[in-house]
């Protein structure tokens, strides 16, 4: 018997539970075709427990330790596991929650894509004057790009909101950025420290570009009486609260296949997590450690190579794209104000448009300086 | 080039860090397992960070030379395998042919450099 199941990775609570009930009726995984299709034999009906694993360097098998205690591979496709185990209650450890939302973040990347694609090929055919695409025609297809940015910014909002709330959307419960007993103080609370000036906040707006500029802010604050308190969900917030001058390291970590043993080596070597991002597009883990006067400084990097290793990482997966957008943005905006400018187009539309294509290049060009310097100066850093 | 000369050629010379896990890894153990076996190894001379020790984990399983060993709770537990054994042999070896060429200099010198 055959099931096509394609997303079966993606989402990944779903496909273990199906993968059970079918098992309790006595459809037993047998294995894994192309594409999704997974293979079933009749059985006798048993309790198993199935789960989607990611384990890199296992080479089709799962680990002696795991086998051990009863888990045995079902199928394999790289580095994604199904194994299963007799023992219910047998533990195993995976990114549930990352991968449960990267169905919603996959969609909304191809989306994008999409939408991106649809108006490179109208602005090409604007640019080509032999065409018939109108200016208009080009008009209408931006009304509809940022109609499409707008809702997906309306959808990731929605979708954060219902995954915190639980299994809205069987994504697999609740995906927090910020651990919940961080949050010490109640929103109230908060506030009336606020007005008592005990706490403040600092809008600081793509900080994780430049990491090292953010530690030696997060010290010299706590040196002056301002002891970090916590990072709002989106991480872009600073929270302070007045205290005794102190000393504290903050270090964000970017890591794209962060598992539970990354976490919990961090938390057993000393370090509080603050922050972490929801996928794995951005990887991204802040740590603090308080430590005394006199005291060596904590390193989460304890070699200059592993932390130039770091810039260079942001670099590739953020500065070259960044760059790439700069490119992007500077050449549809010349297109389309040159045509506005053609068809001789005045007034709001022409301003709207050179400010809005002005904000949107300043804004990559500024993250992507940030990347640029934080890489420089670890190289530097390295080379001493 | 065989896949063990591509490994040499990789990860030979070999930094204190990779030397040092592969090292602890010759009993599985975890993360911070790690960190403490390093540390009151070379009596706190060396402390592994949890950064460090986590990409380095990632290299060395990306090529093979160590695998997951148990990931039943939320500690990941390491173990060095076959191939890690001949790097780490090969890195010893040529960790005493250094250690040996200090000495006869120094024993021509008649004095510690």
């Amino acid at each position: 018997m055959k099931r096509f199941m394609p997303f079966w990775w993606f989402d990944a609570v779903r496909t273990e539970d199906k993968l059970n009930a079918l098992a309790k009726k006595g459809t037993i995984l047998r294995g894994m075709g192309n594409l999704g299709v997974f293979e079933f034999e009749s059985g006798a009906p048993a309790e198993y427990v199935h789960r989607c694993v990611f384990l890199p360097g296992c080479r089709g098998k799962v680990p002696a330790g795991l086998q051990e205690k009863g888990w045995e591979t079902v199928c394999a496709r790289t580095n994604c596991y199904i194994v299963r185990n007799r023992d219910t209650h047998a533990g195993i450890s995976y990114e549930r929650e990352k991968k449960a939302n990267n169905i919603s973040i996959a969609v909304l990347f191809f989306l994008m894509c999409g939408v991106f694609g649809y108006l490179s090929g109208y602005l090409g055919a604007a640019a080509d004057h032999s065409s018939e695409t109108t200016f208009s025609e080009l008009a209408g297809a931006i009304v509809v790009f940022t109609l499409m940015c707008l809702l997906m910014i309306v959808l990731v909002t929605v979708h954060s909101h219902l995954s915190k709330k639980g299994d809205a959307l069987k994504l697999g419960g609740a995906i927090k950025t910020i651990p919940e007993e961080n949050f010490i103080y109640t929103k109230e609370q908060e506030k009336q420290m606020k007005r008592e000036g005990t706490l403040k906040t600092s809008f600081r707006p793509g900080w994780f570009y430049s990491p090292d500029k953010a530690g030696e802010y997060v010290e010299n604050m706590a040196q002056k009486g301002w002891k970090f308190y916590r990072l709002d969900e989106a991480g872009v917030v600073f929270y302070f609260v007045k205290s005794e001058p102190c000393h504290i390291a903050f270090v964000t970590d970017y890591q794209n296949h962060a598992d539970d043993g990354y976490f919990t080596m961090a938390k057993d070597d000393g370090w509080k997590l603050e922050f972490t991002s929801v996928s794995r597009v951005m990887g991204f883990s802040m740590w603090t450690k308080t430590y005394a006067d006199g005291e060596e400084e904590p390193e989460f990097y304890s070699d200059t190579e592993t932390a130039y290793q770091q810039s260079k990482k942001l670099l590739i997966a953020f500065g070259i794209p960044f760059a790439l957008i700069m490119v992007c943005i500077a050449l549809f905006g010349s297109i389309i104000i040159s045509n506005m400018l053609a068809e001789e187009e005045t007034g709001v539309f022409l301003a709207a448009m050179t400010g809005i294509y002005s904000v949107l290049f300043v804004e990559f060009a500024v993250f992507f300086v940030k990347i640029a310097g934080y890489f420089l100066r670890m190289r530097k850093r390295r080379n001493l | 080039m065989s896949d063990n000369a591509k490994l040499l050629k990789t990860w030979l010379p070999m930094t204190e860090t990779a030397f040092y896990i592969l090292l602890a890894l010759l009993e599985p153990r975890h993360g911070y397992g790690i960190t403490k076996f390093v540390e009151d190894l070379t009596e706190g001379r060396i402390k592994l960070g949890s950064g460090t020790i986590y990409g380095t984990l990632t290299k060395l399983t990306r090529d093979g030379l160590i695998e997951i060993y148990d990931n039943s709770d939320k500690r990941t537990v390491y173990r060095i395998t076959d191939s890690g054994r001949e790097i780490l042999h090969a890195e010893s070896e040529r960790m005493r042919s250094v250690y040996e060429d200090l000495s006869a200099v120094e024993k021509q010198m008649g004095e510690k450099i």
